[in-house]
């Protein structure tokens, strides 16, 4: 399922590699050669931090703190310990990426913005630190004499350091490729488009966003440790956090989520002060106008833009063929995985709940069993708790009183991630899918967790990663067809109608594994025809042996596929039995129509 | 020790309206206005042409002052806010903050690098003294001003209906818009609040710090932190925030020097959001999210 290069690609990019390294036969000159390998630099740093701004959403304004922490720890090991660069660099990678967890530890329990103070701080005390310390960094004056690496008893200069450079370089972009293509890529993406969703998947935000700030910490302390190498003498106004700024820039203006569209920017901005006369006194003007330009008028910066257009000339004739958007028929698949021994307990046991926001008390003292196997509606006018009671199941939120337990184990204090992976699934009121995923690549989020892919086999794009790939497709292959979306696997979820999308939501809950489903009004908005399809899925879903947990407002699918209804009025639960017992009972006729005293006719 | 603890609470309480500033806009619109710091800015260089350079009565520089300011902040809303269906936080945070550096620049061309004296308003008589502590006038002043501006914004914010209007636009956009609130308006309206504070802090800090481009860069960061330390959301653990950073900054300054003190002070934010993550005063981002 996975989308290979299309042929332009396949030829543009051996191309490219190959212009790429007679560049210093090109260009004989020292000064321009240097300039080049400065914008390959911070092409490095912009790669990294587009993974935090582009991938993650998450604004980064410490990068060049970051990038001192790199410059400075290569330098300092190779002048005064006398280290090689080959084990500096490492070391120095090491320690800038260290760094981000201390700092990452704090700022990822903040919401996103927060982050960009923290960083901006991480960036102050750097760069106070280096002035504040001249015996070891020489503040302004600045490092001298820092080496050129060597190998063997050869020492390279700045023609052969550029091979140096340009290793690291297709090395970063490689590894990030290999990163966005992995299910980390399209995790994080989905941390992006719907944090909650993500999170309900059973994924720690946290630790994917510390995960992903280590590494572009990481990245930019190895740009650090080369930009040292390479100048042979670094002092303090290169790590202020107005370059912290520049970076930034670089990556909006070369284009967000392109994989060279930093790279791009990183080229402009670095050769762009060559060509522009009293360049110091405006450069702040032009910073800004840029940004402003950009984020408005071509937010997919210039690579993106591009992007955009070749693929509208491309794909115009394409666009013809219209797309088929018919649903198969839900699949029961592998009914006997599921199925849970012990038929007799409920499944999940909710004792005397009580919630209050405020002076609104949304549950009082509800109860709730839910026997495995069954579905159970939950019922009730707007504003009754039911989503209340969901989320509170689910770990959103702490209950005030009461408790729960999910096949005799207690649920009290655990986050929604941690829930999700003992068993419950959920869907949400408003679907929260990733538009820019396709489906397939939506359930990659859900089974995720359980895959324990390995990292590092997945940035390097080993074979063993292939294997667990092809294994996990094979799984979200069986997941659609349950759903019967499996024709519609590669379809961007933004091609999607509505109904689609929900039925998505549950393929997604499904590949948890749950043994308790819970879908939150799934049939709101969609057609007749989606409605009895839903209804099969869920059947099917019952009949696997998980238990579902139903909220809905249309009568008739209830009543047509509850096991058991439970209704709930004002935060309290009013009635519970069998649908034809529930229709019947006249404290939710009240409930429901006021005082009228006739039977619903379902 | 005395008088770092005194200069801290005043300049603390000016970190306070700016925090304040920064709390309210997020409050209401779920965004960072990270060219706050370069308002304060552009409102000191304002009061200093008019009411310095060009010897306008002060009354008439302070108002010709609002006027530009409440005008600078229209047109940072106008950029942050550009597609007020979908606000995105981190663009309406990369657009003021590229905002703030075309306003710092265009300051440098206008005003040249040199820092100017600026005139006490409140007056510099010594009123008493506390052991060998002078409080002169300028800073009692500069702390019940602050004090007062913000009782008023926070009464305002509690107890009249434009207030309540603003609080329901912060917890539900879409609600409050059905009920007949004007949200675009009320947007509107808190940008303008805020940039009523930042003139405000611009006035009463100039005399202290001189008025220069680069003012307002270290203003507005130390008083986005502060509002992190105490609470963004809400304004009470803001200008808590803010007086904490003032005192802090102070007691730094008195102990390690003035070199050391911002490093250790930003230092010290890091450390206390690692115990504190959601700042002092603040909800969980869960309870936020939800």
């Amino acid at each position: 399922m996975d989308s290979t290069s299309p042929a332009p690609q396949r030829i543009l990019i051996p191309a490219l590699i190959v212009f790429l390294l007679f560049i210093p036969q090109i260009v004989p000159n020292v000064y321009y050669l240097r300039l080049i390998q400065i914008a390959a630099i911070f092409g490095i740093i912009a790669v990294g931090l587009d993974l935090l701004v582009g991938h993650t959403g998450l604004i980064s304004l410490g990068h060049a703190g970051l990038f001192a922490i790199g410059a400075y720890t290569s330098s300092l090991l190779a002048l005064k310990l006398g280290f090689s660069f080959w084990l500096a660099l490492p070391l120095a990678t090491v320690a800038s990426g260290f760094i981000g967890l201390l700092l990452g530890i704090p700022s990822f329990r903040l919401a996103g913005v927060y982050l960009a103070m923290t960083t901006i701080a991480l960036n102050i005390i750097v760069h106070k630190a280096i002035i504040l310390m001249p015996e070891l960094t020489r503040a302004a004056e600045g490092l001298r004499n820092i080496p050129m690496p060597s190998i063997g008893s050869f020492t390279l200069d700045v023609n052969n350091y550029y091979y140096v450079i340009l290793f690291f370089f297709l090395a970063t972009l490689y590894l990030m490729k290999n990163f966005y293509r992995s299910s980390w890529g399209k995790l994080i993406t989905c941390i992006r488009e719907s944090e909650l969703a993500a999170h309900f998947m059973g994924n720690s935000i946290y630790r994917y966003k510390l995960l992903v700030f280590v590494l572009s910490a990481a990245i930019t302390g190895m740009a650090g440790s080369l930009f040292a190498h390479l100048m042979g003498y670094i002092n303090e106004p290169s790590f202020t956090w107005e370059n912290s700024v520049l970076m930034l820039l670089m990556v909006i203006v070369g284009g967000r989520r392109e994989l060279l569209g930093p790279v791009v920017g990183a080229l402009l901005l670095i050769w762009m002060p060559q060509f522009v006369q009293r360049w110091d006194q405006y450069r702040h003007v032009v910073y800004g106008t840029m940004i402003i330009f950009f984020l408005l008028a071509a937010p997919d910066g210039i690579v993106g833009e591009l992007h955009l257009l070749w693929n509208r000339f491309v794909s115009s004739a394409q666009r013809r063929r219209t797309i088929d958007l018919t649903l198969s028929d839900p699949v029961l698949v592998d009914p006997v995985r599921t199925l849970v021994k012990d038929l007799q307990e409920p499944i999940l046991m909710v004792r005397s709940v009580s919630k209050s926001f405020g002076g609104l008390k949304a549950l009082n003292q509800v109860d709730l069993a839910i026997q495995p196997g069954t579905i159970h509606a939950l019922i009730g006018p707007n504003g009754s708790g039911k989503t209340t009671l969901v989320n509170v199941i689910t770990g959103l939120y702490k209950p005030d009183e009461g408790e729960f337990f999910y096949q005799g184990k207690s649920l009290a204090g655990l986050p929604p991630d941690r829930i999700s992976r003992i068993g419950i699934g959920r869907t949400f009121q408003t679907p929260s899918v990733s538009a820019s995923l396709t489906a397939a690549e939506n359930l990659l989020v859900a089974t995720h967790h359980r895959a324990r892919a390995n990292l590092m086999t997945a940035l390097l794009g080993l074979p063993e990663y292939f294997r667990q790939k092809q294994k996990a497709f094979a799984e979200i292959c069986e997941l659609l067809r349950e759903v019967g979306l499996e024709k519609l696997a590669n379809l961007n979820m933004s091609q999607l109608p509505h109904g689609y999308q929900r039925l998505l939501e549950i393929a997604r809950a499904l590949g948890l594994q749950p043994h308790l489903l819970i879908v939150d009004e799934p049939a709101a908005g969609l057609s007749q025809e989606e409605i009895a399809h839903l209804a099969k899925v869920l059947f099917n879903v019952k009949k696997k042996g998980i238990a579902v947990l139903l909220i809905e407002h249309n009568v008739d699918f209830v009543m047509s596929l509850a096991d058991y209804v439970t209704v709930l009025d004002f935060g309290k639960k009013i009635a519970e039995g069998k649908p034809a017992e529930i229709q019947n009972n006249e404290e939710v006729l009240k409930a429901y129509l006021g005082h009228r005293r006739q039977p619903i006719h379902a | 020790m005395l008088e770092s603890i005194f200069s801290g609470l005043v300049i603390g309480a000016i970190y306070a309206l700016v925090a304040l500033s920064f709390s309210i806009i997020f409050a209401t619109t779920n965004i960072v206005n990270f060219a706050l710091g370069e308002v304060v800015m552009v409102a000191c260089m304002m009061a200093l042409t008019t009411i310095v350079t060009m010897q306008w009565p002060v009354l008439a520089g302070i108002l010709l002052t609002i006027l530009a300011v409440l005008l600078l902040s229209y047109f940072l809303q106008l950029i942050a806010l550009k597609r007020l269906q979908r606000v995105d936080p981190n663009t309406a945070f990369m657009l003021t903050l590229a905002a703030g550096i075309i306003l710092n620049n265009a300051a440098l061309l206008i005003w040249g690098d040199k820092p100017f004296p600026f005139p006490s308003l409140l007056g510099e008589r010594i009123i008493f003294h506390i052991g060998r502590l002078a409080v002169n006038q300028q800073g009692i002043g500069v702390i019940v001003a602050a004090i007062l501006l913000m009782a008023v914004v926070d009464w305002f914010q509690r107890k009249t209906l434009i207030g309540k209007a603003m609080v329901a636009t912060s917890l539900d956009r879409e609600a409050a818009s059905a009920v007949g609130i004007n949200v675009n308006l009320i947007y509107t309206l808190s940008f303008a609040i805020s940039a009523l504070l930042a003139a405000a802090a611009a006035f009463l800090i100039a005399p202290f710090t001189f008025a220069s481009y680069y003012m307002g860069t270290d203003i507005g960061l130390k008083g986005f932190a502060a509002a992190i330390l105490g609470s963004l959301s809400q304004g009470r653990g803001a200008i808590v925030g803010g007086l904490l950073f003032g005192l802090a900054e102070a007691i730094l300054s008195y102990l390690f020097g003035s070199n050391a003190r911002d490093p250790l002070l930003y230092l010290a934010f890091i450390l206390v959001l690692m115990v504190k993550p959601t700042g002092l005063f603040g909800l969980s981002r869960w309870q936020r999210l939800a």
